[in-house]
């Protein structure tokens, strides 16, 4: 896809999670940068215990909002993860009704709240939650944005699973989501491997960046038939179970 | 039954949809294939505008990679784009003729053995979601009543996405659109489950799966949601003959 503004983004994504030292918190600086936002707050969900909680805050607000909305247990972030597509308020106070138990414990001072799954289709980490002091919509180049860096937040969450080698962010050229043979393959590739969709997508990864192919190259010889993964990279270590956070 | 009655028992059946708890994927899979069954044309697909820029495939007729690529492409250049950025048919009856237009379009169309294109846009108001595709193999303009239905059938697609007939927020029509897409890659890795488990090919997988569904009156992408997080078994939806 012709996605100028996407690469330009990736790189301060990049930048950020290598100078914060952890995805979570690198996703939300960068954010604030890219979005002009007052503040910025990831919500993982452990896969284990099925509990969320505040992988990353940045700004005056961002805390106390993320503890009120797992306080009450509802809210635009739990919405926006139920139903797999991001809740947008530009103005909370009108909206908020929509969640009582949020309206009550919302931090007056957040005016415009954008919650965005971090999800590649049936595989979901959590929610990145934008705020703004100032009630106001986004045009569709911001959302744009915003989209985007959603997008290259959640493929590098998927490609930290189980520690692939190399740069966490090397594949944000093409990102699982937006090819149907790239989420058609993870999806073959889990039934092979007898893995989660998690896995498969980063061991498909992996194979891509071993065998210095495209993401792309590698689904479609995996839907045509052509290749199989088989459970003896030498770099999988088999460990699913940590965090999907990365050190810079 | 004549081509009048077919296409208002069409109607009828998805405006029947429209009013209970449907899917939206499911629905303009419907809506393609009807656009095949009724119109002169022998594939059809919906891609929507996204708002990361650029182009995607909610639906089509095939899963043939010589019609989906052929969409794809139109990510850069083609009727379809141009449907889209002016909110407009674009109705190419003959590719060949107008090949200067879209120079790199009509090669691949004319290779995959595509001769007319028409592209009709899904329009709220000022707001493009999206355009409808149609494909003909052999060059022929589209009758005047079959623009008029294809533009309905666009129109009903619109609502289907919107799921609301008056939209409150303009956010709404973005945060339907994003849930639409996310569906579908939902759906897609189903299909690849699908498929592995079956030794099937992706189209048989996508019938499997929209038969079960149907089958005990679930949701399309609540069933792949199933499959694709391993709640449901993949064997049970690969058995039986759900057409």
């Amino acid at each position: 896809m012709a996605q100028q503004p996407a690469v330009q983004d990736s790189e301060v994504l990049r930048r950020h999670v290598a100078a914060a030292g952890s995805l979570p918190a690198g996703i939300a600086t960068a954010c604030v940068e890219l979005l002009f936002v007052d503040g910025a707050a990831v919500l993982l969900m452990a896969d284990t215990e099925r509990r969320w909680h505040v992988a990353a805050s940045v700004g005056r607000w961002a805390r106390e909002l993320e503890e009120a909305q797992l306080t009450v247990a509802e809210g635009p972030a739990a919405e926006a993860y139920s139903r797999g597509g991001p809740v947008l308020l530009s103005d909370v106070t009108a909206q908020a009704a929509r969640w009582p138990g949020f309206a009550a414990v919302v931090p007056a001072e957040v005016r415009a709240l954008f919650s965005f799954p971090l999800q590649v289709g049936a595989v979901q980490f959590g929610v990145l939650d934008l705020y703004c002091c100032t009630p106001g919509g986004w045009d569709g180049l911001r959302l744009g944005t915003a989209l985007n860096v959603v997008d290259c937040a959640a493929g590098v969450l998927i490609s930290g699973v189980g520690s692939p080698p190399g740069d966490p962010l090397c594949w944000l050229d093409d990102l699982p989501g937006h090819t149907p043979e790239i989420d058609q393959a993870a999806g073959m590739a889990s039934v092979q491997l007898g893995a989660s969709l998690a896995v498969a997508y980063a061991r498909l990864r992996g194979f891509a960046f071993a065998s210095s192919q495209s993401l792309v190259a590698v689904a479609r010889e995996v839907v045509a038939g052509h290749l199989r993964l088989v459970d003896d990279d030498p770099w999988w270590d088999g460990d699913v179970g940590q965090p999907p956070i990365r050190r810079g | 039954m004549s081509r009048e009655t077919r296409l208002a028992e069409t109607f009828v059946n998805l405006a029947d949809t429209l009013v209970a708890d449907f899917d939206v994927v499911d629905l303009l899979q419907d809506l393609v294939e009807e656009c095949v069954a009724l119109l002169e044309v022998s594939a059809a697909g919906l891609l929507l505008a996204d708002e990361r820029g650029g182009t995607r495939v909610l639906a089509s007729t095939s899963e043939e990679t010589r019609l989906l690529e052929l969409f794809q492409l139109q990510v850069h250049q083609g009727p379809c784009l141009e449907c889209i950025a002016t909110g407009t048919a674009v109705l190419v009856p003959d590719l060949a003729a107008e090949a200067g237009r879209w120079p790199q379009f009509a090669a691949e169309a004319a290779q995959r053995g595509f001769a007319s294109v028409h592209a009709v846009p899904m329009r709220l108001r000022a707001y493009v979601l999206g355009a409808l595709n149609l494909f003909g193999t052999r060059p022929g303009a589209l009758s005047e009543a079959d623009v008029r239905s294809s533009q309905a059938l666009a129109d009903v697609a619109t609502i289907g996405i919107l799921q609301q007939r008056t939209i409150a927020r303009g956010e709404v029509v973005a945060e339907q659109l994003q849930t639409a897409l996310n569906s579908r890659v939902v759906i897609e890795q189903a299909k690849g489950i699908l498929a592995a488990t079956g030794g099937i090919g992706m189209d048989a997988a996508y019938r499997q799966l929209r038969g079960y569904a149907r089958n005990r009156n679930l949701r399309l992408t609540d069933t792949a949601r199933s499959v694709a997080s391993g709640v449901l078994n993949p064997t049970q939806v690969l058995t039986g003959p759900w057409r």
